[in-house]
């Protein structure tokens, strides 16, 4: 359970989530992942496919009790909605260490929705699973 | 492997969001832009006018939300939408999150609705205003050079358009659309025989007021008339949107799951949540009952009553593909069976308690 957050917190994210609202998910979310399932990596990039209609990359992340390596594949919005909210495509680079949250895949493949992405202490709006246009 | 969440400061997710983009086109400030003393676009400027006196509607434009933006049908009575169409916008709505085969899915066009929530741009010339959609990338022509809607035509996704103006309106008519598409979230379908009007006024520099009426007698039992608005966006451009560039979702959809299918929660049960619950003194999120289904308002009323799909007894998700990521709706319950209060998961995967207020 991520904790909670606080109100002023909320009305920058509701703001958010009023005017970036684009009505072009490519695909339907709930096709491909359930909500409910929900984890937490972190993780070292190995690769970034940048287009569209959505940017993916792919993480080496350890399980820690394990050591076992499993590479993820994390899916994003696609690059028009990420330059719009800030990113590029040289936001990410392999060999950096990224920390997000995701919903899983449905087909039990290493695949997940991101969300709440970190890079760099800094927190990026990941348009999941949305449209380019905005 | 856990994200620290308890980091993550609101100051920073709107640098995130705010942050320019170096030399992008996206963030570019045309100096041939009307501006308050801020810096900021006056959109309540006067008018652009072509050298023909008729107001210039070239620009970047996108809607604004409204009840109409996810359903169109938000204004016509149940014994308005002919059985067959109200069946198939109930499938939709009941399957919607969960239908891989969405022409959006296989990275084909919008049809219709292509207006709805994406950014367009208008370029107008004395003969043809052109309307570009981003994503996808679609044209529409609006042809103004005094020539016919075609007869029979070959049905296409964003059918065919001819415009003439009365006074400062643009009077668009456009036929010739395939069946492929629904003309709004909500699944709401049309046929071949769907025609559409669309009046388009630009009361001043920075908005777009459009009137739509949708006539198809195959499926609606009278045309209505819709309206939206669109809001200039000066200070960006459209970018190139190639949707199978780097599609790889498609081997990956598997549609909705028996574990999902088998989930049924009791009407009763939706009617002890309906209720308004606050999140902050004037933000509140409403949800009610409607011909059984669940629905909520978490946008204070900027887009209507959206359905929640039950996961469980107490988690509902709000399954309009169209919206991205499912926002989840936890339902919290006292030991004397009260609803207190609701978390509500932001589709950024943010959570937000909500205390019952009604």
């Amino acid at each position: 359970m991520h904790s909670r957050i606080t109100i002023p917190i909320l009305a920058s994210l509701v703001a958010v989530a009023v005017v970036t609202t684009p009505l072009s998910a490519h695909h339907s979310f709930a096709a491909e992942f359930d909500a409910l399932k929900r984890v937490n990596f972190t993780g070292v990039v190995t690769k970034v496919d940048w287009g569209n209609p959505h940017v993916w990359f792919f993480v080496d992340v350890k399980d820690e009790v394990t050591g076992t390596v499993t590479n993820w594949g994390a899916e994003l919005g696609g690059p028009n909605i990420l330059i719009r909210n800030g990113w590029s495509r040289h936001t990410l680079k392999i060999g950096m260490v990224v920390s997000f949250a995701g919903s899983l895949a449905k087909d039990g493949t290493h695949r997940v929705n991101a969300s709440r992405i970190v890079v760099d202490g800094k927190r990026l709006d990941a348009a999941s699973s949305e449209g380019a246009g905005r | 492997m856990q994200l620290r969440a308890c980091s993550i400061m609101a100051p920073i997710l709107i640098a995130a969001v705010t942050m320019p983009g170096i030399a992008q086109w996206v963030n570019y400030v045309p100096a041939t832009v009307p501006r308050t003393s801020d810096g900021k676009p006056n959109l309540i400027a006067p008018v652009p006018r072509t050298a023909a006196g008729k107001p210039d509607l070239t620009g970047v434009w996108r809607t604004i939300g409204s009840k109409y933006t996810l359903n169109v049908a938000a204004s016509l009575k149940p014994d308005e939408i002919q059985p067959w169409a109200a069946e198939a916008s109930r499938r939709s709505l009941a399957n919607f999150n969960f239908n891989k085969d969405a022409p959006r899915a296989l990275c084909l066009p919008h049809g219709p609705k292509a207006i709805f929530g994406n950014l367009f741009k208008i370029v107008q010339s004395p003969s043809v205003l052109v309307f570009l959609h981003e994503s996808p990338d679609n044209f529409r022509q609006v042809l103004t050079d005094g020539r016919k809607l075609p007869e029979d035509p070959n049905p296409s996704w964003l059918g065919y358009s001819v415009g003439h103006w009365e006074g400062d309106t643009l009077v668009v008519e456009s036929a010739g659309f395939n069946d492929k598409t629904t003309l709004d979230a909500f699944g709401h379908p049309h046929t071949e025989g769907l025609r559409i009007t669309e009046r388009f006024r630009r009361p001043d520099f920075g908005h777009l007021e459009i009137q739509i009426t949708f006539d198809d007698p195959k499926a609606y039992n009278r045309p209505w008339t819709i309206t939206a608005t669109a809001q200039l966006r000066p200070d960006t451009e459209l970018l190139e949107f190639i949707c199978n560039e780097n599609e790889q979702d498609s081997g990956h959809l598997v549609g909705q799951t028996a574990e999902e299918a088998n989930v049924k929660v009791p009407a009763s049960v939706f009617a002890k949540y309906a209720g308004r619950y606050e999140i902050s003194p004037g933000r509140e999120i409403v949800v009610s009952v409607e011909d059984d289904q669940l629905m909520v308002d978490y946008l204070q009323g900027r887009m209507g009553n959206i359905p929640l799909f039950p996961r469980s007894e107490t988690k509902f998700l709000v399954a309009l593909a169209a919206l991205g990521p499912p926002a989840l709706f936890e339902f919290f319950t006292d030991s004397s069976g009260n609803v207190k209060h609701l978390l509500w998961r932001t589709r950024e995967g943010d959570e937000v308690k909500a205390t019952r207020i009604r």
